[in-house]
């Protein structure tokens, strides 16, 4: 994998102190302090309206914090100028739009913006990391159709493909796999695994998928009506109890046979106690 | 200076990259120096030249045709300021005010409806749409009822009212951030409170002040003289490098709001600053020759789809409006003996088809687009 940007190694990183957000009056996260580590994948996991999407967006400065601050390397993103930020932190929200007729290449050079200027529109720099990033995502076959007479999976991996372009030594991804059957879930989140373990970039992510989250997660944070409940390595932070406090649901945590992470198996009103009532059916039909 | 395709020295694998990248529609250039680089699209810019030699060709028509038709040849000796003083004085001084007035309000219309449908996604969107162009007839009927005619006022009137309906949608549109769904909402609501003034003035005004009313909001460029030319003209000179450069910053638009922030771009910024030049062009062009119908609308689509590119192109777009008012112009001119039709008519004609098209293209598309 060649490099794109030079990705920093160290610094302080991305970090969030007494972030309070809201949407006009809603308060949606209060108190908030989250560190993100340097050159992980961190994911944000949670109940639907727990706040992580709404973090994400503020980790961004896509959101302004009613109180608080979101630093980078010691800065705060809301003092820094907009393409400065760009060109360190990008984000790619939840099922983004691309124009019709809009070819892949011309997304993924959209990437570019923050690093062009009126005069110096593609420079070498651009075009190198259009083509790696094309390479990176699998794209470079289907970079000249358009966007959206892609499938799925392939638009999903065009426009993360954008914000590989953008070469930021952060990227912030929200629900990346949304829409997508799981085969091409999968594929995505060990594209975002490749980049993170290849190119060295930070990324920040919120899945729905708690097994997904453990397995692909180095730092797993669990949100629950604004707050962070519990942070730290999947294997030591998520348990049936964590489980049942974040989500109100009751469950058995085994180990994911294929990756050794935590793997949650719901009970459910029906099925509670399944181990059991699966040994008593046969006397039961008998 | 060195200013052929030379490649970048110094790089990895440059065997594929040594000429300019011809790929399906682009190709990429770069200046050593000066440090210049860009993306070409050869068919974009094979439309554009297309256009203009279309535009020039119509403009000098435009100019030879009129009571006493010119040769072509002499035309072009008086444009180029080498013909005979007869022929030098009729160019000069009735035609040329004339043609320039429909070229360049052609170009107005063309690049203002570009840069408002890619700032709010919406391909309806365009100054006849949102309330703009409205504001300018209302004001416009008003100053003729109160009896404030004349040239000039005129003019003033129509830009002052563009300027404040545009600064009314926007206001209205504003909520935390105005995005480009509720600009076009509430330029549709502006667009007709300004019909309904416009239509009130003109019912209760004088039968000769509604007559003159119709001339002008029908759009029109019989009889433009200098004195109502060159405002346009100056303004042009400074609004058209200003909307071309916007241009640029709006292709991050195109992408939604939150991917064009975390690309680095300046959202609401960048949307008042496109509005400001949109408004700016369009209130001129319509000062100049009135609402000339369904040019700002259908000139970026038309060369969007000729051109094959995901976007209206600015001067693509502005070149196609200069096409479609000249020509519509001559077609007006001399579709009826003895009669000149207004512009306005025609484009109005040829533009209804265009907008029922792309109605039926969005739902089959299935968004309002």
């Amino acid at each position: 994998m060649s490099k794109t940007d030079p990705v920093p190694g160290g610094g302080p990183g991305l970090r969030a102190e007494s972030l309070r957000l809201a949407y006009d009056d809603r308060i949606v996260v209060e108190d908030l302090d989250l560190a993100v580590p340097t050159g992980r994948i961190t994911v944000i996991v949670g109940a639907n309206a727990c706040g992580k999407s709404t973090l994400l967006r503020a980790l961004a400065r896509l959101l302004t914090p009613k109180s608080g601050a979101v630093h980078l390397d010691g800065r705060s993103i809301h003092a820094m100028p907009t393409r400065a930020l760009a060109q360190r932190l990008g984000i790619l929200p939840q099922s983004p739009v691309a124009p019709e007729g809009l070819t892949v290449v011309d997304l993924v050079g959209r990437g570019r913006s923050p690093h062009q200027t009126w005069w110096r529109q593609w420079s070498s720099a651009d075009e190198e990391a259009v083509h790696d990033a094309l390479r990176a995502t699998a794209m470079t076959d289907l970079a000249h159709r358009a966007v959206d007479e892609l499938s799925g999976g392939q638009r999903q991996r065009a426009w993360i493909a954008m914000a590989v372009a953008q070469g930021t030594p952060v990227m912030l991804l929200d629900e990346p796999t949304t829409y997508l059957d799981l085969a091409h879930q999968i594929d995505v989140l060990d594209l975002v695994t490749d980049l993170n373990r290849h190119q060295g970039r930070t990324v920040v992510m919120v899945l729905h998928d708690l097994n997904q989250a453990c397995r692909y997660a180095d730092h797993i944070v669990a949100m629950k009506a604004g707050r962070v409940v519990a942070e730290g390595a999947p294997g030591k932070v998520v348990t049936a109890a964590l489980v049942e406090e974040v989500f109100g649901l009751r469950c058995v945590v085994g180990e994911d046979p294929v990756s050794g992470t935590p793997m949650v198996v719901p009970m459910s009103r029906h099925h509670e106690g399944a181990g059991a009532a699966a040994m008593a059916v046969p006397d039961t039909i008998g | 200076m060195t200013t052929d395709l030379a490649p970048v020295p110094g790089r990895k694998d440059a065997a594929d990259r040594t000429a300019p990248r011809r790929t399906a529609g682009r190709v990429t250039f770069r200046f050593a120096v000066p440090p210049v680089s860009g993306v070409l699209r050869p068919r974009l810019l094979a439309v554009c030249l297309l256009l203009a030699a279309a535009a020039f060709a119509l403009f000098v028509v435009e100019t030879a045709v009129g009571d006493i038709a010119l040769p072509l040849g002499d035309v072009l000796r008086a444009l180029a300021g080498a013909g005979d003083p007869a022929t030098e004085l009729i160019v000069h001084e009735l035609r040329l005010p004339r043609a320039l007035a429909g070229l360049l309000v052609g170009i107005a219309f063309g690049v203002s409806g570009a840069l408002l449908q890619t700032m709010t996604r919406n391909p309806l969107a365009s100054p006849d749409m949102m309330g703009i162009t409205q504001g300018a007839g209302a004001a416009v009927v008003t100053g003729i009822v109160l009896g404030w005619d004349g040239g000039l006022s005129t003019q003033a009137l129509g830009l002052l009212g563009a300027l404040a309906a545009a600064l009314l949608v926007y206001l209205l549109a504003w909520k935390k951030g105005a995005t480009g769904y509720r600009i076009v909402l509430v330029g549709v609501g502006i667009a007709w409170i300004c019909t309904s003034i416009t239509d009130y003035l003109m019912a209760r005004g004088q039968r000769f002040q509604a007559q003159a009313s119709l001339g002008w909001l029908v759009g029109n460029l019989n009889g433009r003289t200098w004195q109502q030319i060159t405002p346009l003209v100056v303004t042009m000179a400074v609004l058209l490098p200003v909307a071309l450069m916007l241009g640029r910053l709006t292709r991050t638009l195109e992408l939604g709001d939150d991917v064009a922030r975390g690309l680095g771009t300046r959202v609401q910024t960048v949307r008042v600053a496109v509005l400001l030049a949109a408004v700016g062009l369009v209130a001129f062009g319509t000062a100049t020759a009135g609402p000339v119908a369904f040019v700002a609308l259908a000139a970026p689509q038309v060369a969007q789809r000729l051109a094959g590119t995901a976007f209206p192109p600015p001067v693509g777009a502005g070149l196609t409006g200069a096409v479609m008012v000249l020509g519509s112009d001559l077609v007006a001119r001399k579709l009826l003996p003895d009669t000149e039709l207004p512009v306005g008519i025609v484009t109005g004609v040829l533009g209804a088809p265009v907008l029922l098209w792309l109605l039926v293209r969005a739902n089959r598309a299935g968004s309002g687009g």
